[in-house]
């Protein structure tokens, strides 16, 4: 791993409402590494990631994005949701255009237009710049927020499960996209943070994955996944080194929902008495 | 409905005809003529039954009209007049009508621009503020709910013209539902979305114009359209008490002379002329929110 961390969390905890969603985070992400988050529904991934984009604030502790502590949103970082990344009253291209503006004020009309295009023909979507966000299907309104968020040259990508809302082929589909243009990166590759809530997913994708567990949200395994780059689905499912991280992962996982069953079990009682 | 519509034809045209009634006759032949070229257009066959449907109650109510007023005057000529007659009126009054609406169209207008001028902007800038929200929701609660009406006296009384009492008057009535419905479009707009705006560090204005905006939307032209009904209502309300002009006025003027046929022309104009503006409106409505057809 570099000395020195693009993004680094250090003792973060997150409260909302009275309740704590986050406690006592470290985490540090090198440039240029590609890390999974996941974690059982409740255990705040989704919090840690729009905490890193500045979103929200912590309670306590810092984030710090290339050794500067973060206090909002910033055009270092970009961002995919799962919906409504893109305006539904715009164009594709003109979703990408308005996000150039900002980000890449120096460029021309001609040139942002360019750009948008570009972008688009990158994940497959040459021809839908003049359609809008509603008259595409739902895999194909994810790569075009993809292509937004690619665009706006940011050395950072945050995805908020960009592909949960996905039937499972268009889904791997568009794992094998990203894999694909992070991979063509090369020197210059993305430091990408993919919040997820399915395994294969982070495997197929992550350098490292990262397993939250809940009440409140901690760090309950730092995993590295040694399998080797360019990655392909196809040769990945019959890697036995695939399946044995596979099963860690699962067991990590069952472990933090059996541990907040048990939780929520105690508080119950606890309250009953 | 086809042969009602024949033989209300025949009945209307035939009475008329006898009592030498060349308006009413012209009116029985021009709607079912009218509603037959129209369904020449159309081709769905759901729609062309609606045309001769509305076309044969029309042409009933009219034949009714004439019967009752002038084959077999039953009726108090002085407030029924004969279709005949009204129908005369209108053409001949056309010209004095449609100053009047002029009149009636600049008090409008400016008071529903200056309504969505000021409610707009006031909306957004209070529906992003949670906080300026809930300082000023309990006066909008209590003022939206005053009847506008009962500012006219004080309005025409205070203010130097009656256009301008009643372009005061207007503007408090439409700016309500036009505001409340900002602030709500712009607290509906789902979280994600002004997420997405902020992580692209959108310049304020740009956020405002580009986001804010557009994203209330579709709630904003439901507030302009309620005002605008609203509007109507006021102006002609304002009109008929204070006004020297305009649709409102006509109205009221005539029928101080006891003028009825013109009172009924009046009111039919006004009923035309606030479809034919409601129409434009919903047509600009759909062409803003096209984006919507698209789903999503």
């Amino acid at each position: 791993m570099n000395k020195t961390p693009l993004i680094e969390l250090r003792d973060l905890s997150f409260s909302h409402a009275g309740e704590q969603t986050l406690a006592h985070i470290d985490l540090s992400v090198a440039a240029s590494e590609f890390i999974a988050v996941i974690g059982p529904s409740g255990c705040g991934k989704s919090t840690l990631l729009r905490l890193v984009g500045g979103l929200l604030m912590p309670s306590s502790g810092e984030v710090l994005v290339g050794g500067k502590n973060v206090t909002g949103p910033g055009l270092d970082r970009a961002m995919v949701f799962q919906d409504y990344s893109l305006f539904p009253w715009s164009s594709c291209a003109d979703n990408i255009v308005l996000a150039l503006e900002q980000a890449r004020p120096e460029l021309t009309r001609a040139e942002r237009r360019q750009i948008a295009e570009d972008y688009l023909t990158m994940v497959g979507l040459a021809n839908a710049g003049r359609k809008l966000p509603g008259e595409l299907s739902g895999g194909m309104r994810q790569r075009a927020a993809i292509a937004r968020a690619l665009a706006m040259n940011s050395p950072i990508l945050l995805m908020d499960e960009p592909f949960g809302a996905l039937d499972a082929i268009t889904r791997a589909k568009q794992q094998d996209m990203l894999l694909e243009i992070w991979q063509a990166g090369g020197s210059l590759k993305k430091t990408v943070i993919f919040v997820t809530h399915d395994v294969d997913e982070a495997l197929i994708l992550a350098g490292r994955v990262i397993v939250l567990g809940v009440c409140p949200g901690h760090v309950a395994a730092d995993i590295p996944v040694d399998l080797p780059r360019p990655r392909s689905r196809a040769t990945l499912m019959a890697d036995g080194r695939f399946r044995e991280l596979r099963e860690r992962l699962m067991q990590e996982l069952n472990d933090a929902v059996e541990r907040q069953l048990l939780a929520a079990q105690e508080q119950q009682e606890g309250s009953g008495i | 409905m086809k042969i009602l519509l024949v033989i209300e034809f025949i009945g209307l045209t035939a009475s008329a005809l006898w009592k030498h009634d060349w308006f009413a006759a012209a009116a029985g032949v021009l709607i079912p003529a009218a509603a037959l070229v129209r369904t020449l257009f159309v081709w769905d066959k759901a729609r062309r039954t609606a045309i001769v449907d509305v076309a044969a109650v029309l042409e009933g109510f009219l034949l009714a009209w004439q019967l009752v007023t002038s084959n077999w005057p039953v009726l108090d000529p002085v407030y029924f007049p004969a279709l005949d007659t009204v129908l005369r009126q209108f053409f001949a009054e056309l010209k004095d009508m449609a100053h009047g609406m002029l009149s009636s169209l600049f008090l409008l207008g400016t008071a529903y621009l200056l309504s969505l001028g000021t409610a707009i902007p006031g909306g957004l800038v209070v529906g992003s503020s949670t906080r300026l929200r809930n300082a000023v929701e309990p006066f909008s609660k209590v003022l939206s709910v005053i009847p506008p009406i009962v500012y006219i006296p004080y309005a025409i009384r205070l203010l130097p013209s009656f256009s301008a009492a009643s372009i005061f008057v207007i503007w408090s009535g439409a700016f309500w539902p036009i505001f409340a419905n900002t602030v709500a479009g712009v607290v509906n707009i789902p979280e994600t979305m002004l997420d997405s705006a902020r992580m692209l560090h959108l310049k304020r204005g740009t956020f405002i114009f580009r986001v804010l905006l557009p994203g209330a939307m579709p709630s904003i032209l439901t507030g302009a359209s309620l005002s605008l009904v609203f509007s109507f209502l006021l102006l002609t309300a304002a009109e008929l008490i204070g006004a020297t002009e305009g649709l409102g006025w006509y109205v009221k003027d005539r029928a101080d002379f006891g003028d009825y046929a013109r009172v009924i022309v009046g009111i039919i104009f006004i009923g035309l002329v606030i479809t034919a503006i409601s129409a434009a409106f919903k047509r600009i409505e759909k062409r803003i929110l096209r984006y919507k057809e698209a789903g999503q």
